[in-house]
């Protein structure tokens, strides 16, 4: 086991030191700087996603208005909130606990129509979100996990002071706008998405207001503004109208109900939006995780192939058991790949925070999702175990090499047919408790790849054992049986350099050396 | 004979139909050099990897410190690669310490004998350099710092000479003498008689992996039949007839002697006396021993092809 250590870590140092690693690392840093992706793709993902934080000012000339937007602020937080608690309820609440115990209850939050302003006030009425999840607490299945009340989607906040009272707001703004220059949000620098200027004649009709954004295809902000002041505009129409305010307010609260039905919502596909970042998230996590895994997989067989052809290995067998050097060599390229994701999460983090403030929100939420120290325990754990049944296969099949030609000879097949294994996780993103991603956590081969996916969410207990047992007996049956091709192809000039030639070693005796 | 550090008994090496190595058998004593010499291919470096432990004999059986080759004993040899093979970017320091901690040096012993090492060898100046940048003799010594490191008590050393400048091999022999006298055993197979022939206590020779001769010089010496060599402007070919004289080899190709090989037991004195009762003037007259290389071409027969002398 000391010589294991000791080959790793030499191996390690060797490689992080080198320049082809370096620049590896590096690489999304650059790829970052280069194309800017992240403020562009901030704006875009976090549309799609549908649960932006936009930041805006408004220019309340009528002094009516503001307070009206605000209202319709905490309007909005409550029926995002009614959607996600209802989506909860639907995966966490013992149905016919919740049925028998508070049938009212489950009448709002499983029955209702989630996005119904009715269903809202219905909340509203019962104390709001946080007051309907503390009564559907006893309902919830075993283990279930705690609710998140959704973030803001909207923000106000102050107009910067050097834009009051500039003639051409337009042109004054367009730092702000364009991100170029941050605003002071409630928690810190936030990018002004848009302004609202209100002038007096909007309440009579004679003037229009105007909304200032960098982004016009995006109208979720002016479309939110937009409903909040027809809605104070109707309170004025009913008040000359002399209705009263009650009845106007019953006029304007007035809504329908929809019953949404999902004839098969196992089935992969259409995502829910509350989904949707999560899927995200397990998807970058996993090409990251991906893309450490083979560049670090092929360094190391590329390395043995050097120290095959130049003797060294010669000497290092003079040393150590053959399987020993295996050993040490799965470790450097596992200490690797942890080393270059580490170094991956912290550079372009910190490279978003630096040049990309916009961008933060995306980073947050993406971490948001990976945050429990057992979650990133279980991510490692899985990981290690993928990486470790991929690494002992390229090893074995870069042992047959006596030269880099050899080593592409071998290796790009071997990178082919370990494709789907690693691609089909992918697919469980959408799903992770599935049928389909419950079966494959235990199926060899595929297991550590799936649960390193399904970490993501929460997977049962159950699985995570499961396929923890499966993905350790895969290996050590896996290791046993390329040791013996590594250890007989080490010393072989003759060895097959083909991969075809590899397989036939692999699964006929191999010749002692 | 001192205990045998190293044992062979029957020992075959087959990679499919080749057989590379022919139930060899030898011992290698403590304390001793052995050279294990034979032309290439002529199962050498097959042996020594099965000695170390890297394969494993189709046949037969070996004994190191008494125990089979494996983990028990393989921090007690040291071992020095017929193809030089170092890691390019380390530098030399780094270098024996790595090697030194997977012979199963602390990292600390390892760091301060490879201080001492470098010392040894004259190589001090060259501490933080790395191996690409060494030269050839520089980098040779490096390696067989590495196999010394840890202070084993059998070292193999392949080809040690090979590539090396007359005055790195001379440096590499003292070097050589120095670890038998500190003690410690070593085998190195060479094809180049002359380093053997001043360095052996012992000798193997392998010819097409069968052992053609095991023992010491004056062995050897003994195998090979005495022999006269003359030089003369005038026929030699009456001593064939004169009693004593087994056969004669008159000058061929670039040999300018004639070789009179003498029965057991014929002093050489007696064919002087029969040229000097013939009248005929010699120019050279040597009873020297024979060197190795003669003996090697001699128990090789036809197989001795590309041994150097």
């Amino acid at each position: 086991m000391r010589e294991t250590w000791i080959i790793a870590w030499h191996g390690f140092v060797q490689h992080a030191t080198s320049r082809p690693f370096l620049l590896g690392v590096m690489l999304p840093l650059f790829y970052l700087l280069l194309v800017g992706w992240v403020p562009s793709a901030s704006q875009s993902q976090l549309a799609l996603l549908g649960a932006p934080i936009r930041h805006f000012a408004v220019i309340d000339e009528t002094g009516r208005m503001i307070p009206a937007i605000d209202q319709a602020i905490v309007r909005e937080r409550l029926e995002r909130g009614l959607f996600a608690l209802n989506a909860y309820a639907k995966e966490n609440a013992d149905e016919a606990k919740l049925r028998a115990g508070n049938p009212a209850l489950a009448t709002l939050l499983l029955d209702a129509d989630p996005v119904s302003k009715a269903t809202a006030s219905a909340l509203e009425a019962t104390g709001g979100t946080i007051a309907a999840f503390i009564a559907l607490r006893p309902y919830l299945k075993p283990g279930a996990p705690s609710f998140n009340e959704p973030i803001d989607q909207f923000i106000r906040i102050d107009l910067p002071e050097e834009l009051s009272g500039v003639p051409d707001l337009a042109s004054a703004a367009q730092p702000y706008l364009s991100a170029e220059k941050l605003t002071r949000g409630p928690f810190g620098p936030v990018h002004l998405w848009a302004i609202l200027v209100v002038p007096t004649g909007i309440l009579d009709g004679t003037a229009s207001a105007s909304y200032f954004a960098d982004d016009l295809n995006r109208p979720g902000l002016r479309e939110f503004l937009r409903n909040a002041m027809d809605l104070e505009l109707r309170r004025l129409a009913a008040s000359s109208l002399a209705i009263p305010p009650a009845s106007a307010e019953r006029i304007i609260g007035t809504a329908s109900q929809i019953r949404s039905v999902d004839p098969d919502p196992e089935k992969l596909g259409a995502v829910t939006g509350v989904r949707q970042l999560q899927v995200l998230a397990a998807n970058l996590v996993y090409f990251m995780l991906f893309f450490a895994l083979f560049m670090t997989a092929n360094m190391v067989v590329m390395a043995l192939v050097e120290e095959k052809s130049n003797r060294v290995a010669e000497l290092l067998l003079s040393c150590v058991r053959a399987e020993t050097l295996m050993a040490g060599k799965l470790l450097t390229g596992l200490f690797l790949a942890l080393f270059l994701v580490v170094v991956w999460v912290v550079t372009v983090t910190a490279a978003i925070g630096v040049f990309f403030p916009a961008g933060q929100v995306i980073a947050s939420e993406l971490l948001g999702n990976i945050s429990s120290p057992a979650q990133i325990f279980q991510i490692t754990v899985f990981f290690a175990m993928s990486y470790l049944t991929v690494g002992a296969f390229f090893l074995a099949a870069g042992s047959a090499a006596n030269s880099i030609s050899d080593a592409q000879a071998v290796v790009a097949p071997a990178t082919l047919v370990t494709m789907p294994i690693c691609m089909l996780p992918l697919v469980v993103a959408y799903a992770p408790e599935s049928a389909f991603a419950r079966f494959a956590s235990y199926v060899p081969f595929f297991a550590p790849f799936t649960m390193m996916v399904r970490s993501l969410s929460s997977p049962e207990g159950i699985d995570i054992l499961g396929s923890f047992v499966v993905s350790a007996l895969t290996l050590w049956w896996l290791i046993r049986l390329v040791a013996r091709v590594f250890r007989a192809n080490l010393l072989r000039p003759d060895a097959p350099a083909s991969f075809s030639g590899f397989l036939r070693d692999l699964f006929s005796p191999p010749r002692r050396i | 004979m001192a205990n045998p550090v190293l044992e062979l008994k029957g020992v075959t090496k087959r990679y499919g139909d080749f057989t590379a190595v022919n139930s060899v058998s030898f011992v290698a004593p403590e304390g001793k050099i052995v050279g294990l010499l034979g032309p290439n291919g002529a199962g050498k470096t097959s042996t020594l990897r099965m000695i170390l432990g890297i394969s494993t004999p189709t046949e037969g059986t070996i004994t190191l410190f008494g125990k089979p080759p494996g983990r028990a004993v393989q921090h007690r040899i040291g071992y020095l690669p017929e193809e030089r093979g170092l890691y390019k970017r380390m530098t030399a320091f780094e270098t024996i310490v790595y090697f030194g901690r997977l012979k199963g040096l602390w990292a600390a012993t390892a760091r301060k004998r490879a201080l001492e090492l470098l010392e040894e060898l004259g190589l001090a100046h060259v501490k933080d350099r790395r191996i690409e940048a060494l030269s050839k003799g520089m980098a040779q010594k490096i390696q067989l710092a590495t196999a010394i490191a840890h202070a084993p008590s059998l070292i193999i050393l392949d080809e040690p000479f090979s590539g090396l400048d007359p005055i790195n091999q001379n440096e590499l022999e003292a070097a050589i003498r120095k670890l038998a006298r500190n003690g410690a055993t070593v085998l190195f197979s060479t094809h180049t008689m002359s380093h053997a022939e001043r360095l052996c206590d012992r000798f193997v020779i392998l010819v097409k992996g069968n052992k053609a001769f095991d023992g010491t010089l004056q062995e050897a010496r003994a195998v090979m039949p005495r022999s006269v060599k003359l030089e003369s402007p005038s026929d030699l070919s009456f001593l064939a007839g004169i009693p004593g004289v087994a056969r004669i080899v008159p000058p061929h190709d670039n040999i300018s002697w004639w070789e009179v090989f003498l029965a057991a037991g014929t002093d050489p004195q007696f064919i002087l006396s029969a040229c000097f009762e013939k009248g005929v003037k010699l120019t050279r007259f040597d009873t020297s021993a024979p060197p190795l290389h003669e003996i090697f071409v001699y128990l090789a027969g036809g197989n001795a092809e590309g041994l150097v002398p």
